[in-house]
């Protein structure tokens, strides 16, 4: 790079100048020294009458006044949380907590925490007991177990044994979980949009071995087995205000009979390829996996049948920066009797991971199939904006599939970057409502489906 | 009053107290007469002050919302400085030493540990912990002498930068003024460490167990590596005299130290580092990276202020991620959100087009697209954000006294394994100061010399020196000089060609006045004018004398 012109004259300026600083005023002979001035009487160092004017006045005055206004709001809001973290982090309160909340038993390596929460809407006092180990006495096993106790409609139990990440490790899973009111909305594209709810006990057990062959690639072959119960929610809905809301027994008996208890053991073996930059992120590469699966059923009422879905991920740079993420998604099941496969096992759209602004699971068939596209645009390097679209449509066969049969969802998200997981705050419409998701994790990160 | 008028024109009363309406003032502030302050003894001695934590947590929550907010709606300028004498200059403090003009460019390359060979001349260093806080890997240690310092490593995949840059820009700040520990960069091999019997390290669980040669090795292992042979690269920082009490605040004053009674903010010293803190790129500017120091004997000792770390200068910040918008935005900025959210990535940022650094071993440090009037910390700070006109121009006058001997002698110190990487930075050094001492002379009319006035028979000569074009002639402003009185009537004006400034007022205009201002105003080639300067004079038993200099802002 060449200086300019005005560049070289001021650098023959700076080297040739004997100094600006001297310049203004010679130097006293002896230094003038004065003690420290006292509070509020500093001006005099100026050798001034009396102080200077320094209060905005006119126009900028009252500039100032106003912006007072949303300056004050901003202290009301941002005060009270200043002066808890404050006084956590001079009286390390939430250390004194943690220290009566988490033990470390050092003997077996483990550290066991307890849990509390508080979930809004329903207004749950979550109590937990979390027991974790990274690298488990030296064995190189990663060790979480989790016991929550929600209220007396949602409880999980979980043990998660995971291998340290390398060319190959096995993870087992056990997991139960029993959640009340999930939705019920029936079958096909054109469910009725009046919700239903049941009751959803579910128990899965799952070991699977991981093999990373190259750079990017991953390969899980998984053998599971997954117990759902569903139970009719006669009772209780009184409790939740939602009294009009109608039973499932009674709005999709059929359905409900073959999903109420349902039993299946299962094969699934997965395969992906990931080569995006920057993981959620991300403005190039991209990431694709395939899944296949058979599933046994265990009782008599219920067929076996098989499943699979592919997925695809590319993000592409328009413009430094500005990328587009564009996401297919396709799942079905080869079983083509509604009658003889529970509702619980089949393919869903809906929620914050595929249909957004529908309701979790809000559409249910042998078939799905969804497109997303996203422009994200960096807003800084710790926050995304986001424009996205969801088209989605579930089927009972892919010929059923038609262009005008798309369920259409639209949204804007922000993407703040996180240690760990994105921390994403997305809102999306459709013609059923408006959704509002804030949680951490990718926006197309849900959940194997045998672990949904 | 009737209480309903009462309640009628306490609205009307607000908005003119608001609005500050009936407080300007027509007449000039009056200086006394008098000598300039060159030193202030803020030295007394003290009770030992409480030590302060730096909170990060509450921290960034007040810096990046509350006061983020509060700073960035307030439309009112900066108040005048305090610390400033008569003619505008900061006397020598604790916090701050004139010393740029009596520097040569060996001094500037010795920095503050001046003719101190350094840690590489004492061996074997015996580590006495490993470091604790910041983001990066390193240890304290003792050389032979038995004097401490802390050693620090450059970031993972950036190897060089941030240990340049913490050298260079130490000596620099030292030379334009600031009270500097002595960092250097060393190369040693890490088989001679010596552990010493007390040093001690953390578990992850946070209980203290023995340092052993394991821990130093494997901190040492993820380290990235300049070419020396066997001998890693890093930069020592030797512990300074006294005892740690914690940063200084972004406002106000030490509660627990009396000697400390001018605001942070109104510190012109401290606003300066606006200037200097763009010229090198000083982004990481907050509470922790400044220390205050009890010297002295308990009891009876003062404190002393002191800017530390400096391995985020230069493009060091992050330095493996080249981010494109350090140095301007905040590090979050509720403006580039509020912006860029409902934009929808249309808004182009100025530094997007930025191209990558110029050498490996520098940072993203360059004059591209460098304006010194755009740039923005990291973090939001009171005394920075409230640099006006008149503190950026003594800033820039300062500055400008540090040549390019100076830079690259700071530069030398960098010990760069390659010399083409010394050649960019004090390029990218040089380029910066020139567009940096533009801009903060420019920010009022740059009058110096203003001392300069004369009985000529008839008239009373005035004259002074355009800052911009004192040597060169080069400069492209024109100037207009009013003549005042106390009372603030115009007694004489004249335009001026540009760089002659001199003034010539007739006898008999200020036979009666023992007061005068002459208020010197350029217009850029432009046809803008800039804020005016402004010279105050007393008449004495021996003639005119300068009593006070003013400009724009105060």
């Amino acid at each position: 790079m060449r200086p300019s012109a005005p560049a070289i004259v001021l650098i023959a300026l700076a080297s040739l100048w004997p100094c600006a600083a001297d310049a203004t005023v010679p130097a006293p002979a002896a230094p003038d020294t004065v003690a420290v001035p006292a509070p509020g009487e500093a001006w005099r160092l100026r050798g001034v009458a009396e102080p200077l004017r320094e209060h905005a006045s006119g126009g900028q005055g009252l500039l100032r006044t106003l912006g007072y206004i949303p300056y004050g709001l901003t202290e009301l809001v941002g005060r009270p949380v200043y002066w808890l973290l404050k006084l956590d982090e001079t009286h390390h309160v939430m250390r004194q907590v943690s220290r009566l909340l988490v033990w470390n038993i050092e003997p077996v390596d483990t550290r066991l925490s307890a849990r509390f929460g508080y979930e809004s809407g329903l207004g749950l006092t979550i109590i937990g007991l979390h027991a974790e180990s990274s690298d488990w006495l030296g064995t190189g096993v990663d060790y979480g177990l989790t016991a929550g106790y929600l209220n007396t409609r949602n409880n999980l139990f979980s043990l998660h044994l995971h291998g340290r990440e390398d060319d190959a490790w096995l993870s087992l899973l056990t997991r139960f979980e029993r959640k009340d009111n999930r939705p019920f909305y029936g079958l096909g594209p054109d469910s009725p949009d009046d919700r239903a709810d049941a009751h959803r006990q579910f128990v899965l057990n799952e070991i699977s071995l991981n093999l990373r062959p190259a750079d990017g690639w991953l390969a899980t072959a998984s053998i599971y087995q997954r117990h759902t119960d569903l139970d009719d929610p006669e009772r209780g809905l009184e409790d939740l205000g939602d009294d009009d809301r109608p039973t499932v027994s009674a709005a999709f008996p059929g359905l409900y009979n073959t999903a109420r208890i349902s039993r299946y053991e299962g094969l699934e073996l997965a395969l992906s390829r990931d080569t995006r930059n920057d993981g959620d992120f991300s403005t190039a590469g991209a990431y694709v996996q395939v899944v296949g699966g058979v599933n046994l059923a265990a009782s008599a009422d219920d067929d076996d049948y098989r499943h699979y879905s592919a997925e695809v991920q590319v993000y592409r740079n328009i413009w430094r920066g500005r990328a587009l993420a564009l996401r297919l998604y396709a799942e079905g099941l080869d079983n083509r009797r509604h009658d003889r496969i529970p509702y619980t096992e089949m393919a869903s759209l809906g929620g914050r991971y595929t249909l957004r602004g529908f309701d979790s699971e809000r559409f249910r068939d042998l078939h799905a199939g969804l497109a997303t596209v996203e422009y994200r645009y960096p807003v800084s390097t710790w926050l995304q904006g986001r424009i996205f679209g969801d088209w989605g449509m579930v089927a009972p066969s892919w010929r059923d599939v038609k262009t005008d049969g798309f369920d259409v969802s639209v949204g804007l998200a922000l993407a703040v970057r996180c240690e760990g997981a994105p921390l994403t705050i997305q809102y999306a419409r459709s013609e059923e409502g408006g959704h509002l998701y804030i949680g951490t994790g990718s926006v197309f990160g849900q959940k194997p489906r045998r672990q949904r | 009053m009737n209480p309903r008028r009462f309640r009628l024109a306490l609205p009307v009363l607000c908005l003119l107290i608001a609005t500050g309406c009936g407080s300007r003032r027509a007449a000039p502030p009056i200086f006394t007469d008098g000598t300039a302050v060159t030193v202030v003894d803020d030295t007394a001695g003290i009770p030992r002050p409480e030590e302060q934590d730096f909170l990060r947590l509450s921290h960034h929550v007040d810096n990046f919302l509350l006061r983020q907010a509060r700073l960035g709606l307030d439309p009112a300028p900066a108040p005048p400085a305090l610390d400033v004498n008569r003619f505008g200059r900061v006397p020598d403090s604790s916090w701050y030493a004139n010393r740029t003009a009596a520097l040569d460019a060996g001094q500037v390359g010795q920095g503050p540990g001046g003719d101190d060979p350094g840690p590489e001349a004492f061996r074997p260093w015996e580590v006495t912990g490993l470091k604790v806080g910041g983001r990066n890997p390193g240890f304290n240690f003792r050389d032979s002498r038995g004097v401490g310092y802390i050693c620090k490593f450059d970031k993972a995949g950036a190897p060089v930068i941030a240990t340049a840059a913490g050298a260079v820009a130490c000596r620099l700040l030292w030379a334009a003024g600031y009270h500097v520990p002595d960092d250097r960069v060393v190369h040693f091999d890490p088989s001679e460490l010596l552990i010493a019997e007390d040093a001690k390290v953390k578990n992850e669980l946070g209980h203290k167990r023995p340092l052993t040669r394991d821990d130093i090795e494997e901190m040492l292992a993820v380290l990235p590596q300049a070419s020396h042979g066997d001998s890693v690269r890093a930069l020592v920082s030797r512990f300074l005299d006294g005892r740690p009490i914690g940063g200084f605040a972004y406002d106000g004053t030490r509660a627990d130290d009396p000697n400390d009674t001018i605001p942070h903010e109104r510190r012109r010293s401290l606003r300066g580092l606006r200037v200097f803190g763009a010229w090198l790129q000083h982004v990481d500017q907050k509470i922790d990276n400044t220390l205050d120091l009890y010297v002295g004997e308990s009891g009876a000792g003062h404190v002393r202020h002191y800017l530390v770390d400096f391995d985020g200068c230069l493009g060091g910040y992050w330095a493996a991620r080249h981010e494109k918008r350090i140095g301007y935005v905040h590090d979050i900025d509720l403006g580039e959100v509020f912006s860029g959210v409902p934009t929808l990535g249309l808004l182009k940022r100025p530094y997007e087009d930025l191209g990558a650094p110029d050498h490996p071993h520098v940072g993203l440090f360059t004059a591209d697209r460098y304006d010194p009037a755009d740039w923005a910390p990291n973090y939001v700070n009171d005394y920075l954000h409230a640099c006006n006109p008149a503190d950026a121009f003594w800033a820039g006058t300062v500055l400008a006294c540090i040549d390019d001997d100076m830079i690259d002698a700071a530069v030398d110190a960098a010990r760069f394994p390659d010399p083409a990487a010394a050649e960019v930075l004090a390029r990218a050094l040089r380029e910066r100061r020139d567009l940096t001492v533009d801009w903060a002379l420019r920010r009022v009319s740059p009058v110096v010399a203003l001392d300069d006035i004369h009985d000529h028979g008839t008239v009373i000569q005035i004259s002074a020196h355009d800052a911009l074009g004192l040597q060169d002639r080069t400069s492209d402003l024109s100037w207009r000089a009013d003549v005042l009185d106390v009372e603030g009537e115009m007694l004489h004006t004249l335009r001026m060609l540009p760089l002659d400034l001199i003034t010539q007022v007739p006898k008999p205009a200020v036979a009666d006045r023992d007061y005068l201002v002459v208020r010197w105003t350029a217009t850029d080639k432009d046809g803008r004018d800039l804020p005016p300067s402004e010279g105050h004079y007393r008449r004495g038993e021996d003639g005119w004398r300068l009593v006070g200099v003013l400009r724009d802002g105060e």
